[in-house]
């Protein structure tokens, strides 16, 4: 064996890996070899002595309690017992994702699906980052802020509206200010909002710098994504194809709750699976990721599920985010099903007409269901049989 | 692992006294290792405390069969570190980075020479030989392959030597003038 065969073999053997027999004969008999090794030693402990020498230093103190938590702490609250009633939370879930989520989110079709941007202020630092749609779609709102960060000398605000995406960029509706001195961020925010708004493109995978009188310039990075980040979708999100049901599921129409259910949910494809609810004395709803006919289009956003039948509105909550952002769903309303044995082996058919209930099922069942709910329901099924989109 | 895990729960469920814990543990290692990868100690406190800020208020994407929340913290800090450079024009900054009084009193042989290596091959060869970081934890924090570590560290590791012989041919030469 040659030394040039047997250098990647000396540093397995200091990393105290096992090398091949006749290797380590060589090694132990070759003087460049052994020099090799001791030297990677040596240096290795003298950069482990170097590391000791500069590691006494304390590090400052911090207020970690003060720091504000991700929304992902909301998952944990929502699994532990609490002193306020279950429907209290959800309807606090909702209210406070509704009044604080700036940025709505929808899937798109693209195949850059989302946008990651970053805003960094004049000296660097990180202002604010998020994920959004990486194109309208009509029902979300691309719209961030307006924030402000306290600098030394002032206060600098920004407000971004992702107004369009054309040829690979995306069109900005930016307002700015900076206020030189002490003032209070929602005082800056709302002169910030003020501001008359500048049209700007951004290029993704380019920075693009905003100038800002007075102040210097703010930065915005970003570049597009096919599929959402891990670690937006691990936890508190379901898979990116997939909706989640976690009770407690609320169904409300008006300012009034229909029913609860508190067990049962769990995870669905949205093309492969539907999720059906069922209130007493309203009958079932079922609901679909695709069209299908005779349902009317709903959305999803976060935990609340959306749709109006009948000239009445309902509103499905439920006690964790249903997807990541926003989406449509399909619903088909079945007032009239009433609890009966003779069709025992749907599970429709087994719920107690008097008890909430939900169930999923497989949207290739789904023409079969709906016929069979029809039979209990309608008087000519087969003449509105539902026929599953398919994309 | 396992306590790491437990550690991690605790971190998400917004357990001040566990991260803290964690902070005094982990943060001047971290601040160390920044001062490697960054030109100024002030510049290495301030990637720290984002780093750590950026832990506690969006604790995300660890996993815990992977390697160390140690690790995962480091592989924060380097990112953080490789963000801090690009938004600082390289015309401004020294050729060389400044070193700290204290630094260049315990300034060995070897850290001068330390300094010369990239800024990837210090980032590998501090996480490994100071840190004791394992290959696949290398593997989490670089982004890269296992097989690539390997080699890289290797790469790292000769032209350390390679520039230690330099340096020391060098000093005997001044030594015989």
């Amino acid at each position: 064996m040659k030394c040039e065969e047997a250098a990647q073999l000396v540093l397995a053997l200091c990393e105290g890996e096992q090398i091949p027999r006749d290797a380590a004969r060589h090694i132990g008999s070759c003087t460049e070899c052994l020099r090799r090794l001791q030297e990677y030693c040596f240096l290795g402990a003298e950069l482990r002595r170097l590391a000791s020498l500069n590691s006494t230093e304390d590090s400052p103190k911090v207020s970690w309690n003060a720091e504000p938590r991700r929304r992902e702490s909301w998952w944990h609250k929502g699994t532990r017992t609490m002193r306020i009633p279950r429907a209290a939370f959800a309807l606090m879930l909702a209210a406070i994702t509704t009044l604080s989520a700036g940025i709505m989110f929808v899937r798109a079709k693209e195949k850059n699906k989302w946008l990651y941007f970053e805003v960094h202020a004049r000296s660097g630092p990180h202002m604010v980052s998020g994920t959004i749609p990486a194109a309208p779609d009509g029902i979300s709102d691309r719209h961030i802020g307006p924030f402000s960060r306290k600098e030394g000398d002032g206060t600098i605000a920004i407000e971004i509206n992702f107004r369009d995406l054309n040829a690979g960029m995306e069109k900005l509706g930016i307002r700015t200010l900076w206020i030189p001195g002490r003032v209070g961020g929602q005082k800056a925010n709302e002169q910030a909002h003020a501001q008359p708004e500048r049209e700007l493109w951004f290029t993704p995978g380019e920075m693009l710098s905003i100038p800002v009188e007075g102040y210097g310039a703010i930065e915005v990075t970003g570049e597009f994504l096919e599929k959402l980040p891990e670690d937006l979708r691990t936890g508190m999100y379901p898979r990116e194809e997939s909706f989640r049901i976690v009770p407690p599921v609320f169904c409300l129409s008006g300012d009034r709750v229909l029913s609860s259910v508190d067990d049962g949910g769990g995870e669905f494809s949205r093309g492969e699976h539907y999720f059906a609810y069922h209130s007493p004395g309203e009958g079932w709803f079922l609901i679909a990721g695709n069209p299908f006919e005779g349902a009317v289009r709903g959305t999803v956003r976060w935990n609340q599920i959306k749709f109006s039948l009948e000239g009445r509105t309902y509103l499905l909550l439920t006690g964790a985010p249903i997807l990541y952002g926003e989406s449509f769903v399909w619903v088909m309303h079945y007032p009239q099903f009433q609890f009966t044995q003779e069709f025992p082996s749907y599970y429709f058919a087994q719920a107690r007409e008097a008890e909430p209930d939900m169930t999923f099922g497989d949207v290739k069942h789904l023409t079969e269901t709906l016929l069979q709910l029809k039979g209990m329901g309608a008087s000519s099924p087969r003449a509105t049989m539902p026929r599953v989109a398919t994309h | 692992m396992a306590d790491d895990r437990e550690l991690w729960e605790r971190i998400c469920s917004g357990d001040s006294h566990a991260f803290e814990g964690f902070y005094h543990e982990t943060a001047p290692r971290l601040r160390n290792f920044l001062r490697q990868l960054l030109p100024a100690p002030h510049a290495a406190e301030d990637v720290t405390q984002e780093t750590f800020l950026q832990m506690w208020r969006r604790p995300n994407g660890f996993r815990p069969e992977r390697g160390s929340l140690r690790a995962y913290a480091f592989g924060i800090g380097r990112k953080r570190a490789a963000e801090w450079w690009r938004h600082h024009q390289p015309e401004n900054q020294p050729e060389r980075p400044e070193v700290s009084k204290d630094r260049a009193e315990t300034n060995s042989l070897v850290s001068d020479v330390f300094e010369r290596l990239s800024v990837d091959q210090k980032s590998l060869l501090w996480l490994r030989e100071v840190e004791g970081l394992s290959y696949s934890e290398l593997s989490e924090v670089l982004e890269t392959p296992d097989g690539t570590v390997k080699s890289r560290l290797f790469a790292a590791r000769e032209e350390l030597r390679r520039i230690w012989h330099d340096k020391e041919r060098a000093g005997g030469k001044r030594n015989e003038m």
